[in-house]
């Protein structure tokens, strides 16, 4: 299998860069959340603990935590949903000029396409590598 | 003693020593089985055992101590516990086999960098084994009324039966199992809590400051985490802590591709914000509950077996010696898995890394492999069980903050570099490594936690508890520092093949 035609391949690059932004951009989101909760913890600890109403004993620092393990959860199921739906690429693709790559998830089928185009041999060799280095 | 607790309680360890025999008999015979349970599981399952390695002992019975103990602050942990969780899933799950070792190793050279890694674990291991062995032996202690070091003593014979014979598929079916009956046993306990208060949360909260010593104070930070360094230490190594534990690693990699393994992690992320929500609840009820009860205090006017028991005693409390008894079942459940699939993740680092890898330079065979990993598991249970009697009177979430500090410092930089950075090179790798592992240790062994309060040995030397914030960013800076004036040859051909790996990251070729 050829990695660098894998990587020159126009689908491939756009996957890639929207996967890394994705992933980025989300643990950015997660992280900030929680640094600022930890910052508010580190310098102002009486923001937390307001009562959410008068007369009650229930702080803000009760429900933004309870917040904050929600929003772990949302995020996740976020990606989730995200990265297991369908890749659509715009780019046009060297089999025929059609706009739309429709693939399972961002990794085994697109990779296998990938592999049929560069490697006449056959697909992805699956077999163990010891079998592999007798060749 | 307890009669009806003892019989729950034994009841279910008889059941899962079947299971563990039955997943013997299935075969632990090749060295996949043993590691990975043959990729095999299915992805809720997974998710349930993911789930079930995250929710261990440690967090059970030391979150609600903490919040128990020290109010809001408990809560903390809890958050910080379940924010890490995502972050590996967005940062670092998609590529890598079996170890961390293996991410990094992708493209560095594979000896050091499998040597650092291997010891990396071992260290991580063997701390977050002492946390689940002094949870453990409380536990014993206190059901059965035995001695502390007995107690300890029988947790490390039922640990080493269970890791050698049973293997992966055995602690993932126990690990299964487990996670079931944490959480409805949780479920259970919030609901009798709540239904004690009339359905009111308000009501709940408003006993629980009325009996708490520093009353309104337990509702806000400040009871543990009493200045902003000790916070945002604390911060980094909970949120950066989870990504470098090398058995929630391992887990992410049995199933058998990407997709079941991101569905396994949604359905271990749910049942984990369950389960932590919960937890405030019943410390919260604990409070309420227990603090009060004359029935739980011993002579001295501490409460009986420690703090870490006290979820125990609310079981007790709130549903009588059946809930006791079926709590306690839980919990030691929970710690016989939790500690086998970490026993398990040091025997692997030991007999894949740096025995098959490294010492035989990937010519041992699978026999002497599996062998080797056997005798580890052996010699990590003793180390525990000794570990464990030193550190008897410890918080154990307190604990596992630093092994989330040491896992935060010696192996997240790294990971995280070798995947984004495509100058990260061998050395920088190794000696940013070692820097957070040689950093974190020691400065946790100059903490006031370890030196003055187990070691007795007086003030300590470094005046915080937690030594993230030092060690963290010691880590990533000798890495890139040692990376951009490594000139070798290696370390260009290592920069040369950064696309490469980035191809095969992002496709997931390759990866068996």
């Amino acid at each position: 299998m050829d990695l660098q035609r894998i990587r020159d391949y126009p689908a491939f690059r756009q996957l890639a860069s929207e996967r890394t932004r994705f992933g980025a951009g989300m643990s950015l989101g997660m992280a900030g959340v929680y640094f600022t909760y930890i910052l508010t913890i580190a310098f102002w600890p009486q923001l937390l603990g307001r009562p959410l109403w008068s007369g009650t004993v229930i702080t803000w620092g009760v429900l933004i935590g309870v917040g904050l393990i929600a929003f772990g959860f949302v995020l996740t199921a976020v990606y989730v949903q995200r990265a297991n739906s369908p890749f659509r690429s715009s780019q046009p693709t060297s089999s025929g000029g059609s706009a739309m790559i429709s693939r399972r998830t961002c990794g085994v089928l697109f990779t296998t396409a990938c592999a049929l185009l560069s490697d006449p041999v056959g697909p992805i060799d699956r077999r163990p590598h010891s079998a592999r280095d007798r060749r | 003693m307890n009669v009806t607790a003892i019989i729950m309680f034994l009841a279910f360890v008889a059941i899962s020593l079947g299971i563990t025999c039955w997943a013997a008999r299935r075969g632990t015979s090749t060295a996949k089985d043993f590691y990975a349970a043959g990729a095999g599981l299915k992805r809720f399952q997974n998710g349930h055992a993911i789930a079930g390695d995250y929710t261990s002992a440690a967090t059970f019975l030391g979150v609600t101590a903490l919040v128990y103990a020290s109010g809001y602050d408990g809560m903390i942990y809890a958050i910080g516990f379940l924010v890490g969780f995502p972050m590996i899933l967005f940062l670092i799950a998609e590529p890598g086999r079996y170890t961390f070792a293996d991410v990094a190793a992708y493209r560095l050279s594979e000896a050091p960098v499998r040597a650092i890694a291997g010891v990396n674990t071992l260290v991580i291991v063997v701390f977050y084994l002492i946390a689940q062995m002094v949870g453990a032996g409380k536990l014993i202690q206190l059901l059965f009324g035995l001695p502390y070091v007995y107690a300890v003593g029988i947790v490390g014979g039922l640990m080493m039966v269970y890791a050698t014979f049973g293997g992966m598929l055995a602690t993932t079916l126990v690990q299964i199992i487990k996670a079931v009956l944490l959480m409805s046993g949780s479920a259970l306990m919030s609901f009798l809590i709540l239904w004690h208060f009339g359905s009111s949360l308000e009501a709940l909260f408003r006993e629980a400051v009325a009996l708490y010593p520093k009353a309104a104070a337990i509702m806000a930070p400040g009871g543990l985490v009493k200045d902003p360094i000790s916070a945002i230490s604390l911060g980094l190594a909970l949120i950066f802590g989870t990504a470098g534990l090398p058995h929630i690693l391992m887990r992410f990699f049995t199933v058998r591709d990407a997709r079941d393994a991101r569905t396994s992690v949604l359905v271990a992320t749910g049942f984990i914000s369950v389960f932590y929500s919960l937890l405030f609840v019943l410390g919260f009820g604990a409070i309420a509950l227990v603090s009060t009860n004359p029935q739980f205090r011993d002579a001295a006017g501490g409460l009986i077996g420690g703090v870490n028991m006290v979820v125990l005693h609310l079981a007790d409390a709130v549903g009588g010696s059946l809930l006791l008894g079926f709590i306690s079942a839980v919990a030691f459940a929970t710690i016989l898995a939790v500690v086998s699939g970490l026993t398990l993740a040091g025997a692997s680092a030991a007999s894949h890394d740096l025995y098959a890898r490294v010492i035989r330079g990937g010519r041992g065979s699978e026999d002497e492999e599996v062998l080797v990993s056997k005798a580890a598991v052996v010699a990590i249970s003793l180390l525990a069980m000794g570990l464990g009697v030193m550190f008897e009177n410890q918080n154990i979430a307190f604990m596992v903050g630093l092994v989330f500090a040491i896992a935060a410092s010696a192996n997240f930089p790294v990971i995280l570099l070798s995947i984004v950075w495509p100058d990260l090179t061998t050395r920088g790798a190794v000696s940013g490594s070692l820097a957070g592992l040689l950093s974190s240790v020691g400065l946790v062994a100059l903490s006031p936690g370890v030196w003055t309060a187990t070691l007795k040995l007086g003030p300590a030397p470094f005046p915080y508890d937690n030594p993230a914030l030092v060690s963290v960013p010691l880590a990533f800076a000798v890495s890139w520092a040692v990376s951009v004036l490594d000139r070798s040859t290696s370390a260009a051909l290592v920069r040369a093949s950064f696309a490469a790996q980035h191809v095969r990251a992002q496709t997931g070729l390759g990866i068996e």
